[in-house]
Parts: C-alpha cells; structure tokens; sequence
C-alpha cells in the first residue's frame, strides 16, 4: 500500500500527444481552398467563436453547476464595446478586443455579485432578466449601439504582424485562439479554483466545510465565464465586421447551453465537440428545410434521455466501466494465482 | 484556566418553537475526543452545524483558541483549523479520488488561483496520507470516480481528508454508521491518530463501545439541554443519562 504521485505514460497522455499532432496538421492543411471552401471556413470560424463562449459555460455549469442564461448578453458587450471603440473612436482591433474583454470582466464581476445573492433556479431566471436587460439597451440605445440597425463597418481583425484578410486567415488566428482558451480552462480544472467550483457544485455545506468561500466562487466563475463570452463577441464583431442585437438575445443562450450539454458538461473536449455540432450540422442539413426543427427537437429530447451527460459523458462511462472490467479481471487472475 | 482549543459557552438555538440547544456549553481540549452522545433529535449535529457556522446561534458564544468565532461564516472558520465530516459521506461525486482529496490539501496549501494555475508546489501529503491509508488497510487508484469506493471505505476516507487539511479540531459525525466491526476499529484509530497528532476532536456517535473506548470525556445531550458531562465511566453510571439514552430499566 503505497500510493506514490508520479503516473506512467498512460492512454490519456497518448491522446494528449494525438491531439497536438491532429492540431498542428488542421492548422497546416485544414485552411486551404483545396481542402474547405470559403463558406465552409466560415461556419467552422463561427463554430470557434461559439466555443469559446461555450467554454463559459464549461466553467459555470460543468464545473460550478451553476445554469446561466447570461452567454449571449455578455457576448453583445463584448461585440458592442469593440464594435463602438473600433468603429466610433478608431481603436485598432487588437486593443479593442483587450478592452472589451476587460470592460466585460469587470462589468460581469459586479453583476455577479449582485446575481448570486439568488441561489438555483432564482439566479437562472434573473439571468434571463439580465440578457433582456442588455437586449433591449443594444436594441433601443440609438445613439451609441445604433438599435435594431446595428454598427457596420467593423473593421477586419489585425493583430499588428498578422492581418486577416479571408476567411482562412481568420481560421488560422481562431483556431489557435480556440485551442489556447481550451488549455486555459482544462488547466483550470485541475487548480484549486476548479476543485472549489467542482465542490459547490456538487456540495456547497461540505465546500464550506472546506474553506471555500462559496459566493464568491461562484461570483468567479460568473465572472470567467463573462470574459470568454466577451472574448467571443468581439472576435464575432471583427469576423462578421457587422453586428446587430439578434444574436444577443436570451434564446441565443440556450442554445449555447445545448451545445455544452451534448458535448459533455464535464468535458472541455465535450464543449469543442458541441459546439463545432451544433454549428455546422445544421448547415449540412439544410436539405431538411423547416423539418430542420423537428429532427432538431427530437435530438435534444434523444440527448437528454440517452446521453445526460453529453457525448464525452457517455464515452467517459464506457470508458470507467472498460476499466472496472480490466481491473476485476487482473484481481481475479491475481486471486487464481495465488491460489494455485 | 485550562487553555481550550474549542469552547462553547451559553449557546442557544432554536428553529420556530423546536429548542435544539439550550444554554450548551462544552470544551475541547487539544489531544482530547469528546464524545457528544445523545438520543435522536437530542441536538447533537445541530450542534456540530453551530460549531463549524453552518447555522446561526441565537445566543451565546463559541471560542476557537481563545477567539470568539461566533460571528464569522463556516468558510472562515474552516480556514483557521475546525475541520468535520458528515454522516453521510459528501464528496464531489462527479471528480475523481485525487481531486476529492485534494480538496483537503487546498485547504492546507491556501495558494491563490494564479499560484495553483502556475503549478506552485503545495504541501507534500503523499506521506501523511500513506500513513492514513495504511491506519484504513485500503487503497485505490487516483483516477477512479469517488463513487467507486464502498460505502465504509468512503466513510474513512472522508476522516483521511479532514485530516489531510491539517485542523486543530475536527469535528466527526457518525463515522461508525454503517461500518462493519473492522471498519468502526479503523476509523478509531485514525481518531486516535489525530489526538496523537495534537488534535481536538468532537465525535457524535450512536456506537457505545466505540464511544466508551476512545473517548476522554463525554457531554450528553437531551432535547438540546446538556445533562451530564463527565468521563466514560461516569457517564456509563450516571442515572439521568441511562434514563433519557441507554434506557431506563422499569422493572428495577
């Protein structure tokens, strides 16, 4: 009985390695009009910027428990405030992007301490009131969001040594951007913030118990969650270089919330997978017309039922059974042997 | 004076017209277990829940190292050293054994989310924790789910992490419910080994001879009012406490 730290080189550090070279090859070939086409590049861009919004909510629900409609509102601040300081005060891009993303930090740390005064189901629902809120300031605040008409003219995203100036271009600085937010919150997981926010979930008395403030937490994970919903607008604003208030309704958060559900709320992967889904079938299914909603419909009700946890969640189950079997088996050779 | 780890004085609480604790009062010392036995609905886990500031109390005061803690929340007063565990194991289900654990370990390290996301080496438990595990004759593997374990082996090792956090005292509900025989002799050993450790311990428990065996001093509680406080023996003998909990023998 000595249980050490150090862990061989096992099959999860294989995918790990797998991972990274499918990376670096996506990143390579992947953005080439021989492989996608400019459309195709399009949708795959918009399914990165939804993933790091999604990845939020990887904190907030998957980690933290804790369901949010707030995704698309914080997304339309991050979008306004580059769109507004890009557009009205010619900031350039890069700058923009770190103000809104800052600005959404604080302004989401301060609503936060406001919204977990409400526990459950209350915080949900104030949460919608919340993305209303800033919906109908983005639709009815003329002089500054431009109302229903929006902010055109958004210019394209230049990071100073690297311009976009294609679709491709964007896949490149979105991918790489995708894949850094999804180190961030899969390194988050195994820190004690993550251990915290996995312990209010799953019992805030004992969390307590444990030193952790759970409020403010929760306040924390709000306003995490809030920053990468900003970052995710602001690359939406730069990409579609023309925004308006639609996206930014509390609907548009649900839909969020699906997509981290079938991918698996307990998995970064899971989010990446969701979202990247949830984006681009419908796209391909478009043959199906207005029946789009009906299969769409029925394959959430499917989810919910079969898989609860998402894809990751239902891999993950066969994969700790796989072990449980693999582990009984060596007991059992190991009691035969000594037997013998 | 003697110099208590844990006192509290005059504490009162009640929800509506249910009295839980009426004018209790009760110390730990360091390297001591005190029991805390009672019937059912006696107030002992209320109690525990005023200690570690689950609940409020509605009057009097509660002492930590001479500190009147009485106001401060329960994630404060974790901070400073009073740790517990439950009657029921409460982990996070959904994590693996390792982040369970490590959750205790948070509580020892007290590094910031930049320092633990920037890896800064923490506290080096593994030793502590391999002489735990060898004290609950059991083992497991970091990656499995928490849920895997059996009920007893969750239940010890739920008194493993409360020690790993490294508290002056610890408050223990009920380890021995569901435990069989060996189980409930283990988890006595690591209550003796957190006294042995310079611990406080309050144990609530149903199990007389475990509360006979390891205890230094015994309050029992009734209907929220303290009536007999005293050593194991005194308590076995005294005449109240065999009426309202060990039960009274009529044809006497």
């Amino acid at each position: 009985m000595n249980l050490t730290k150090k862990r061989e080189f096992n099959l999860t550090h294989f995918g790990y390695l797998l991972a990274a070279v499918i990376c670096v090859l996506v990143f390579i070939f992947a953005p080439q009009k021989a492989v996608m086409s400019r459309y195709m590049a399009k949708v795959c861009n918009e399914g990165f910027i939804y993933f790091v919004a999604v990845l939020g909510l990887c904190v907030m629900l998957g980690m933290g428990g804790q369901v949010t409609f707030s995704t698309a509102g914080m997304m339309g601040v991050g979008a306004y405030t580059t769109a507004i300081l890009t557009t009205r005060f010619e900031v350039d891009t890069l700058p923009a992007i770190f103000i809104a993303v800052v600005m959404g930090g604080i302004f989401s740390f301060v609503m936060g301490l406001a919204l977990f005064r409400l526990k459950g189901s209350y915080f949900s629902f104030a949460s919608i009131g919340f993305t209303t809120l800033l919906y109908t300031i983005f639709s009815n605040w003329m002089d500054v969001t431009g109302g229903p008409d929006g902010i055109s003219r958004i210019p394209k995203l230049d990071l100073y040594f690297f311009e976009c100036k294609n679709y491709y271009d964007y896949f490149r600085v979105y991918f790489i951007v995708a894949i850094i937010c999804f180190l961030i919150v899969q390194r988050m997981r195994k820190t004690s913030f993550g251990r915290a926010l996995a312990s209010v979930r799953d019992n805030e008395i004992a969390a307590r118990s444990f030193g952790i403030n759970a409020y403010m937490t929760k306040v924390y994970s709000f306003t995490i969650a809030g920053i990468f919903a900003c970052l995710s607008g602001a690359m939406y604003a730069v990409h579609a270089n023309y925004i308006s208030p639609e996206p930014f309704k509390y609907d548009q958060s649900a839909i969020y919330l699906i997509m981290v559900m079938l991918g698996g709320v307990d998995s970064t992967f899971g989010a990446f997978i969701g979202s990247m889904l949830m984006t681009i079938l419908p796209e391909k299914m478009r043959f199906l017309e207005s029946y789009y909603k009906l299969v769409y419909g029925v394959g959430v009700i499917f989810l919910m039922v079969f898989m609860p946890m998402g894809i990751m969640g239902f891999a993950s189950t066969i994969r700790n059974k796989f072990r449980t079997f693999v582990k009984r088996k060596k007991a059992a050779a190991a009691g035969k042997a000594e037997v013998q | 004076m003697a110099e208590y780890l844990l006192e509290v004085r005059n504490v009162n609480k009640s929800f509506g017209g249910v009295v839980t604790a009426e004018n209790v009062n009760m110390t730990v010392e360091a390297g001591q277990i005190r029991g805390l036995i009672g019937p059912n609905g006696a107030g002992k886990t209320t109690l525990l829940n005023l200690i570690s500031g689950i609940y409020d109390v509605d009057s009097g005061n509660i002492f930590f190292k001479g500190q009147d803690i009485t106001n401060l929340p329960s994630h404060q007063r974790a901070r400073m050293g009073i740790g517990r565990t439950f009657q029921s194991p409460r982990f996070m289900n959904r994590a693996s054994i390792e982040d369970n654990l490590k959750v205790g370990i948070d509580l020892l390290n007290k590094h910031s989310f930049i320092q633990s996301f920037f890896g800064k080496k923490g506290h080096d438990f593994l030793a502590d924790l391999n002489e735990l595990m060898e004290i609950v004759g059991f083992t497991f593997d970091w990656d499995d789910q928490i849920t895997a374990l059996p009920y007893g082996q969750q239940k010890l090792l739920e008194i493993v992490r409360a020690m790993l956090a490294g508290p002056s005292v610890i408050l223990v509900d009920e380890p021995a419910a569901g435990l069989n025989k060996q189980e409930q002799e283990r988890a006595s050993a690591l209550l003796r080994k957190a006294v042995d450790s310079g611990m406080g311990v309050v144990l609530i428990e149903h199990s007389m001879d475990m509360v006979m065996s390891v205890c230094d001093r015994i309050t029992v509680l009734s209907f929220g009012r303290v009536i007999a406080e005293g050593l194991p023996y005194e308590i076995a003998n005294n005449k109240q406490v065999i009426e309202a909990y060990l039960g009274g023998d009529d044809d006497a």
